[in-house]
């Protein structure tokens, strides 16, 4: 047996998404970190080194398994194969949380293999039901859902996201993956109060938080940021994260770093810094 | 005014416009300040961003050895002719070598595509299952017990074979531990297996009756039969007892058994 056959849960703490260049030495060292993040579709391998250290970063640290894949958003499939993949994963690895995106990525035969964006529709919305209930019933067990960074609104959408968002949690039961750095980013693009976002949250269905750098798109005759997950968390949405935990209280909380990945060490001041700010409102609240 | 587009609709119409240009899904993006073309060409480059990038991690020594110009034409072309069918990155390069044997620009450079298959068969050694390897008394036990009786050797889930008519063994090499020695491109073919050995995948050239027996057992073939399709391939003189040390030392036979009776 490769993993320990207990679920973690995951702890009310910062958490740090454990990419390749770090986890030869996580394994060595074992930093004091109290949860990792994984990309799931990474592990879609049938043997191998890759599976085996994450069997042995799996024996110390609780896992959240965090796909990109599934594309639970396509109006015209669901992608079965994918998620009898993701599957055989959880069954190994037994993680703590399992979460995708509010998102597309395949339509006929192809898949662009990106996050692209929804129309707020009720069409829309019935089919993200239908595949987030599909999706819970064939893992058998809850996942959470991530709001995800757009740089584009469609013209026939028919509510704001942030009702989209929670009328498709409030609707099938699945939590929240709140991602700060994507309602900022959105809220720059699209030009609305990211508050209004948080204030529609219901608290209870938060299971996770994300936390990101973004990059400004220059040139342009409006400004555009772009979820490039390359960068520290901004001051603006270390802010907006503030506001958010004094509204919903503190969540699992992970530091996402995917291109031009710095030191290990970079990571955990970050991690630290989202600590800070959960220590504070416990400090006053608990 | 717009007829609103159903999800699959205005799904494929975005897809039409990354893959092709397809203009139909702008009518349906709220320009808000930036017209809907430059809002599209966003998802465009985080699309062709995404999928060069995981074809140059499939495909490092290729890369090196056409540079990065030639190699982002190729991305590109490939992106548009084979677009990812899964949602899995790492499935997404298959038919590479197929775009590069029927590239006009790679037309003087046969040994391109064989060497892109090289590369993927990397891929899909790094990604197989794992698999226990027969102790090497029980691997010649077996094959004394069964003698003249129908086998099958079972070899690693890892193990890959790739022949080709060109140097793809020194050319990877080349590429990624490059030497003083010059490459010489138009050297005999070589035939290379391929196995996973801890993180690394490892690799070997193989002569011709081995390359025609490996293929036969790779192939399915029983024993007897693989060792018929070697001589006939004109190598009489092939004996086992000398590619059997080699395949055990390396852990890559699994499993020896009497056809019709798994062991």
């Amino acid at each position: 047996m490769l993993y320990p056959d207990d679920t973690q849960p995951i702890p009310a703490h910062a958490g740090i998404g454990l990419r390749a260049p770090h986890i030869a030495q996580v394994i060595e060292h074992l930093p004091s970190v109290t949860w990792f993040e994984v990309h799931s579709e990474n592990y879609f391998v049938q043997g191998g080194e890759m599976l085996r250290q994450l069997a042995a970063v799996r024996e110390h640290y609780p896992i959240s398994l965090h796909g990109v894949g599934l594309s639970l958003g396509s109006g015209d499939q669901q992608y079965r194969a994918h998620m009898t993949q993701l599957k055989t994963l959880i069954d190994n690895v037994q993680p703590g949380l399992v979460s995708e995106h509010i998102s597309w990525g395949g339509a006929g035969q192809f898949h662009l293999n990106a996050l692209l964006p929804l129309p707020y529709t009720e069409e829309a919305l019935d089919v993200m039901i239908e595949h987030v209930d599909t999706a819970q019933s064939f893992l058998k067990r809850q996942i959470l859902v991530e709001n995800a960074s757009t740089y584009l609104e469609y013209a026939h959408s028919t509510m704001p996201e942030w009702e989209f968002v929670t009328e498709l949690v409030r609707r099938t039961g699945c939590g929240l993956l709140l991602d700060a750095n994507n309602i900022y980013v959105n809220s720059i693009n699209h030009g609305f109060d990211p508050l209004l976002f948080i204030d529609a949250v219901c608290a209870e269905t938060v299971g996770e938080m994300h936390l990101a750098g973004f990059s400004r798109k220059e040139g342009l005759p409006v400004p555009l940021l772009i979820d490039s997950h390359d960068h520290p968390v901004y001051p603006e949405v270390w802010e907006l994260y503030r506001q958010t935990v004094q509204r919903i209280g503190i969540k699992p909380t992970l530091i996402e770093w995917d291109t031009h990945i710095p030191e290990f060490s970079v990571l955990q001041a970050e991690a630290d810094k989202a600590e800070e700010v959960m220590h504070a409102h416990c400090a006053i609240t608990c | 005014m717009h007829t609103a587009p159903s999800l699959a609709e205005l799904q494929n119409n975005f897809m039409a416009n990354v893959l092709h240009g397809d203009s139909a899904i702008e009518s349906h993006i709220e320009t808000n300040g930036l017209p809907a073309s430059q809002r599209m060409q966003i998802y465009q480059h985080i699309v062709e961003n995404t999928l060069t990038e995981a074809l140059q991690t499939s495909y490092p020594a290729l890369r090196l050895l056409v540079g990065d110009d030639f190699f982002d034409v190729a991305a590109d072309r490939y992106m548009r002719q084979y677009p990812p069918i899964s949602g899995n990155l790492q499935d997404y390069g298959v038919q590479f070598s197929e775009l590069l044997a029927n590239m006009e620009e790679a037309a003087s450079l046969a040994y391109l595509p064989d060497t892109a298959r090289l590369e993927w068969a990397r891929q899909l050694s790094f990604l197989a299952a794992d698999a226990e390897a027969l102790e090497a008394s029980e691997t010649v036990f077996r094959l004394q017990y069964l003698g003249n009786s129908p086998m099958q050797m079972m070899l690693h889930p890892s193990v890959q074979l790739v022949r080709s008519s060109h140097p793809i063994f020194d050319i990877w090499h080349y590429c990624m531990q490059p030497s003083e020695q010059p490459l010489q491109l138009d050297a005999a073919g070589q035939s290379v297996l391929l196995w996973r050995d801890g993180v690394q995948i490892a690799m070997q050239t193989m002569d011709a009756p081995a390359t025609a027996f490996l293929h036969a057992v790779l192939d399915g073939m029983e024993m007897h039969h693989a060792f018929g399709a070697v001589q006939a391939q004109g190598h009489a003189d092939f004996d086992l007892s000398e590619l059997l040390p080699f395949l055990v030392a390396n852990q890559l036979v699994i499993d020896i058994h009497a056809i019709g009776a798994s062991t």
